[in-house]
Formats: C-alpha cells, sequence, structure tokens
C-alpha cells in the first residue's frame, strides 16, 4: 500500500465567474495530519471541497488539476468506494446529517459500508442518552457531536474536517483532539480546516496556509508562518455605564420544557439594563438557544414570567432565517423604515462594516457578512434588546473583531445584549457572565 | 403571521416531534391491519363516527402522548368544522337542503375522523421500517429515500417556524417571511446534496437497527381487535 494518503496538484479550482484557488499542491501521509489556514475567504473551504470531487456539484463548481485520495481519483471514483475510506465534516455540520434521529444518522454510514451498526458507541461522544432524539432538534455543538461519531466509528482511514470543533465545548474539543491523535497513531490521516490551528499543534501537523485562494505557505507546523490577530477590543468596563439605565428585560423564575420532554430550564432569572452586554455560556444541549427564545418571546414560559420594557429582537444561529429583503440594502431599509433617509442607511453600513456589499444578495453573502448585516438591521430598526445566537460561529479573528465591533456599537448606543455562545474570544466583551448548568443560570 | 405559524407548528407535532418512538416501534404489518380495520370501522359507524374518532385518539394518547393527540386533534378538525359550518349556514341561507345542528356536528366528526385517520397514519410510518424494507426487497439504491424525506420535511418546517417566529418580532406580515424560509431551504438542499454525495449515492446494504416494543404493540392489537369485533357484530347484524 502507498504511503500516500492524499496528493493534489490543483491549478484552478472554485466557482466559474466567482472564487477560485489557484497553484495549491499539497502530499500527506498516513499516519500525518494537515492543518489548512487563513482567513476568512482564503479559500480553505473551497479546496477542501475539490480535494473531496464535490466542488463539481455546484452549480457553478469546476476543477482543473489532479487529486488522488488513497490513490482514487474522487471525480471519477464509485462513491461507494470512496465513501469507505474518508470521513467528512462540514463547516456547517446541520448540511451534513441524513438521518431524523441520532441512532438513525449513526448507523446509516455503517449501513451503507454494509456493516452491523451498534448504538452504544453514541455513549463516548456524550450522545448515548439521545439515541431515539431528532437531530432537527439537537444544537449545533450536538449535531456536530453526531456527525465525529458516525465518521469516526464507521472506521474511515482519512478524516476531511471543516472547522470541526466551532460549536463544541471545550471539553468535547479536548476529548476529540485525543480521538484524532489516536486515528493518527493507528496509521489514520487527517485534512483539518481551522482558522485556530494551535488547537491541534500536539498533533505535528503539516501546516498549508493560504491567502486569496493561493498557499502563502506549506510545510511542516510553523507557529510563525500563521496569521495571527489579538482581539483589539476592551470594553471599559470600569465605567459600568449601564448600571445608571434601568433594567429592560426581566425573567423571573422561569421554568420551560418542550412537550412531552423533561424540563430544560428550571427556576431560571435573568435581568439586563440597557448598554449591557451579558453572555450566556455552557456545554452543548444545555439549553442556551432555548432561553433566547423564551426571552424573545418566541415560546412561553411553562412558569415564571419575562416581563419586557422594550423591543426584543433574536438573530439566530442562521442569521439567513432573520432577513425580510433581498439584498442587504434592501435588508436594511426595510428596517428603517419609510422615512428613513439613504445617508442614515449609508452611515448604519459603514459603522457596521456593510458599505462596500449593500448591492450583494442575501444568499450569496457569507456567514460573518449575514450576521453583521443583521445586526445592522437591528439597529435601524431601534430594537432595544438584541439576543445573539453563537454570532461568532465559524469566523476567523479578523471577522469577529469585525462582529465584535458592531455589538459593542450597538450596546453604546444603549442597545442591551445577549450572547448565547461558547466562544472564549467573546468572553471580553461580556459585562456579566452566565453559565448554563443543569437547567439554571449562574451569574457572576 | 400567527395563524400560519400555529398551522406549521401543528403539522410538525403531529407528523415530526417524535423520533423513533411510541407507535413506530410495532411491526409495519400490525401498523397496517389496524388503519385498514380503521378505515372499514367507518361504514358500521356511519351514524356514530365519533367512536371510532375516540378510539384513534386513545390510541395515539396512549401510543404518543396529549401534546400529539391535541396537535392532531386540532389540525384534524380544521377540515371538519369547515364542512360541518358550511353545511349548516349554506342549509340555514337556503342555497342547500336544511340539516339540524346534530347532522351538522356529525358532518364535523366524519370529516375529522378521516383527517385524524391520515394523520395517525403518517405519524405511525417508521422511516427506518421503510427503509429496511426497501433493502429487504432489493431496493437498496432508494432505500435512504424515507430517512433523507422524514430528516428534511421537518428541517423545512423548522425553519419555516423560525423564520415567521422572527417575522412576528418583526412586525411582519407572513408573506414576507416565504422569502427567507425559502432562501434557507434552497441553501439547505444544495448543501445537503453536496455534503452528504457519497452517502447518497451509495447503496445501503445492512439493514438499520429497529426495535418492537411489547407495550405499544399490545396497545396497537388492541386497536385491532376492538376494531374487528364492531365491524364483526355489524356484519352479523347484531349492531
Amino acid at each position: 500500500m502507498s504511503r500516500t494518503a492524499v496528493k493534489a496538484t490543483i491549478s484552478e479550482a472554485g466557482y466559474k465567474d466567482e472564487f477560485s484557488v489557484k497553484d495549491v499542491f499539497l502530499e500527506l501521509n498516513y499516519g500525518e495530519a494537515l492543518i489548512i489556514t487563513g482567513r476568512s475567504g482564503s479559500g480553505k473551504s473551497t479546496l477542501l471541497k475539490s480535494l473531496l470531487g464535490i466542488i463539481k456539484l455546484s452549480r457553478k463548481g469546476f476543477f482543473r488539476g489532479r487529486v488522488r485520495i488513497a490513490s482514487l481519483d474522487p471525480y471519477t471514483v464509485k462513491p461507494e468506494e470512496l465513501f469507505g475510506i474518508i470521513g467528512y465534516i462540514p463547516q456547517d455540520p446541520w448540511y451534513g446529517v441524513l438521518g431524523h434521529t441520532v441512532e438513525t444518522e449513526y448507523c446509516l454510514s455503517f449501513s451503507v459500508l454494509g456493516l452491523q451498526c451498534n448504538p452504544k458507541g453514541l455513549e463516548q461522544y456524550g450522545l448515548g442518552g439521545l439515541r431515539n432524539h431528532i437531530t432537527y432538534g439537537l444544537s449545533a455543538g450536538q449535531v456536530q457531536r453526531l456527525l465525529w461519531a458516525s465518521n469516526i466509528d464507521k472506521g474511515g482511514k482519512i478524516f476531511f474536517m471543516d472547522e470541526p470543533g466551532v460549536y463544541i465545548d471545550e471539553e468535547g474539543k479536548k476529548k476529540f483532539l485525543k480521538l484524532i491523535e489516536k486515528h493518527l497513531d493507528i496509521g489514520g490521516a487527517a485534512i483539518i480546516v481551522d482558522h485556530d490551528p494551535l488547537l491541534w499543534s500536539n498533533l505535528e501537523p503539516k501546516l498549508l496556509v493560504l491567502e486569496n485562494g493561493r498557499t502563502k505557505y506549506f510545510g511542516s507546523f510553523n507557529e510563525e508562518e500563521i496569521p495571527h490577530l489579538e482581539i483589539p477590543i476592551e470594553r471599559s468596563k470600569k465605567t459600568r455605564h449601564y448600571e445608571r439605565s434601568e433594567e429592560i428585560l426581566v425573567a423571573e423564575n422561569i421554568w420551560f420544557r418542550y412537550p412531552g420532554q423533561k424540563y430544560i430550564i428550571r427556576n431560571t432569572s435573568l435581568s439586563i439594563r440597557s448598554g449591557e452586554i451579558i453572555g450566556i455560556t455552557g456545554p452543548n444541549g444545555i439549553g442556551k438557544s432555548t432561553l433566547l427564545k423564551l426571552l424573545a418571546g418566541v415560546y412561553r414560559p411553562s412558569k415564571g414570567h419575562i416581563i419586557r420594557g422594550g423591543k426584543t429582537i433574536l438573530i439566530p444561529e442562521n442569521p439567513l432565517l432573520f432577513f425580510s429583503g433581498a439584498t442587504i440594502k434592501e435588508e436594511l431599509q426595510i428596517s428603517c423604515g419609510e422615512n428613513c433617509s439613504e445617508d442614515k442607511i449609508k452611515d448604519v453600513a459603514e459603522e457596521f462594516g456593510i458599505k462596500h456589499i449593500l448591492d450583494k444578495p442575501l444568499a450569496e453573502t457569507s456567514s460573518g457578512e449575514r450576521r453583521r448585516a443583521a445586526l445592522a438591521s437591528a439597529f435601524l430598526a431601534g430594537y432595544d434588546v438584541f439576543l445573539l445566537d453563537e454570532p461568532s460561529g465559524g469566523l476567523d479573528n479578523y471577522i469577529v473583531t469585525n462582529v465584535i465591533e458592531s455589538i459593542v456599537s450597538a450596546a453604546e448606543r444603549g442597545r442591551a445584549v445577549i450572547i448565547a455562545s461558547h466562544d472564549k474570544r467573546l468572553e471580553k466583551i461580556y459585562d456579566k457572565t452566565c453559565r448554563f448548568t443543569e437547567g439554571r443560570l449562574e451569574c457572576r | 403571521m400567527q395563524i400560519i405559524g400555529i398551522l406549521v407548528g401543528l403539522i410538525y407535532r403531529t407528523l415530526f416531534m417524535t423520533g423513533e418512538t411510541g407507535l413506530r416501534n410495532v411491526p409495519s404489518i400490525l401498523k397496517i391491519i389496524l388503519i385498514v380495520l380503521s378505515a372499514l370501522i367507518y361504514i358500521p359507524l356511519y351514524r356514530e363516527p365519533y367512536i371510532p374518532l375516540l378510539i384513534i385518539l386513545v390510541i395515539g394518547l396512549l401510543g404518543y402522548n396529549r401534546w400529539w393527540a391535541a396537535a392532531s386533534l386540532s389540525l384534524s378538525s380544521i377540515p371538519g368544522v369547515w364542512y360541518g359550518l358550511t353545511a349548516y349556514l349554506f342549509g340555514l341561507a337556503g342555497f342547500s337542503n336544511y340539516i339540524a345542528p346534530l347532522e351538522a356536528l356529525m358532518i364535523y366528526f366524519r370529516t375529522t375522523y378521516i383527517s385524524l385517520l391520515v394523520l395517525f397514519a403518517g405519524s405511525i410510518i417508521s422511516p427506518v421500517r421503510l427503509a429496511n424494507l426497501m433493502i429487504k426487497v432489493g431496493l437498496r439504491d432508494k432505500a435512504i429515500t424515507p430517512i433523507v424525506l422524514w430528516r428534511t420535511m421537518p428541517a423545512g418546517l423548522h425553519d419555516m417556524m423560525e423564520a415567521l417566529a422572527i417575522g412576528s418580532l418583526k412586525g411582519e406580515k407572513a408573506w414576507k417571511r416565504l422569502g427567507p424560509a425559502t432562501a434557507s431551504m434552497l441553501e439547505y438542499s444544495q448543501f445537503v446534496w453536496e455534503n452528504n454525495y457519497y452517502r447518497l449515492e451509495s447503496p445501503m446494504k445492512s439493514q438499520l437497527p429497529c426495535k418492537t416494543e411489547k407495550k405499544y404493540t399490545v396497545l396497537v392489537i388492541t386497536g385491532i381487535v376492538v376494531n374487528a369485533i364492531i365491524i364483526v357484530l355489524y356484519f352479523v347484524k347484531i349492531i
């Protein structure tokens, strides 16, 4: 058997009339990991899709070059032949799930490979108690864990992972790092796209740094080659200006459960003042998003009550569901109202870093652009309380800086902001951090 | 806005709120017999349509939960109320023969029962058992279809509910929410296709695990026996 797990020489691949990666060469042996990094939009996901042969499935997708995965050409091989060799975790985990229940999703891959499935395997991924749970009711972190479980346990030799830990809590990340280490030890290989390559440095991986679709560096792991950016924003917490404001949202002793299930939120209280930023953290699936939906008024608490002193808006994990317009400009115009001036829209667009993409259709925008556009839209519409679900998911430090600036800007203009996330990069802007454990909040 | 949101929520709760639990964990042949007998029972109980309605509701209540029963009864009552009320009002207005309020109520029960039976049949289908059956009869290439359908339909409804809820917070009209929900669904189908290409294009070779629960099997058998007794009593002209 050849020692080479993946070898690629790509002259150009990407999307016609849009973005492409050019002149990329990479080689990876069994027992090795390769980390692909670079700024958002540098071509990391495009490269991964090109390697897997799935770029051709996109309407505008094209590929020129040569790729071999375990000596097979992904562009001509029978799908089932390659499926037995690879494991793939996409950036947005919910697009990687086919099964309607956790157990079905886990066992589907085994079925395709003709293997018998033992769902007890789910236990080591923290999903043992969710075997019969519907997959469309899981949190993003739980979905990501499920994809890890099905991809690792089906026995693929070469993993392709696009930001595989982005929605996973710290404890889960450590666990999965060990699983990858074990996978490499037994002769597997892994290509991992991550904007934080340091997380994987213990694996002594190879490193490929992309910049504007081209290779900036390919070689052994070298910290100096990683694009670093310290998030420069520090809120002046000392002033605690929000303490002078009135409470704008108060939840008192609220309880909540989904029909037919146990209470997920128990006797929880929380209040926020105008200008304050509260972070809600906690493990995957603990109920952070549910709490935001309760605070927004999407769900009603089973017990307890919520008093809203202002207009409240929720920006969900999938910001596409937030919009009403087709382009960013149209969205902002709708939010701003009929008597809104063009200048006001432009000013806000500039403030939120989206002025240059005002005419871009929202369906073609990136995750970071969508999140900033949603914040700008909510700001223009005059909402008093912003409830943000995982606002930094999948964004690199550069884009996160922009999103954080937008959030801080909204807070400084008197908006109250509650963020549900486990992203440590956001912690420095929180006035108060509330940790969710066993259905209750502990704030400090 | 509210009405559309409520309707979508009811469909979701009736058909997709549970995974492979409750009545889905009963052998398919028993479920088919129950549905067939539940349809046949309509003939002897044409004048008392609330009895079969009650039987299905009790089976659903014990086989799922009270939320299923409430959601499915509410949803199936929509055509029931429509037909019962229009028949009564048209009669009153002279557009058709006059019917008494009690007869209008019977129309409501009959229509609601038929709708409820369709919803009940939909909710007890197990996509896992269906996929396994397709593997058994040699349709391995297509066996993944029921699994994917039972994942994508509720995922679409879920997105729709979320889009409608946000629209409600924004104070927008329901039609304005169709755009984002549709955009999200289109994006969803494209990405699911791309990301699962190798799995979707490979035939399923071994069956998925599925369990049979004694409790629910007994419940369905009881339903079959009750229906069968009623039908037999009708044919021997005791009722």
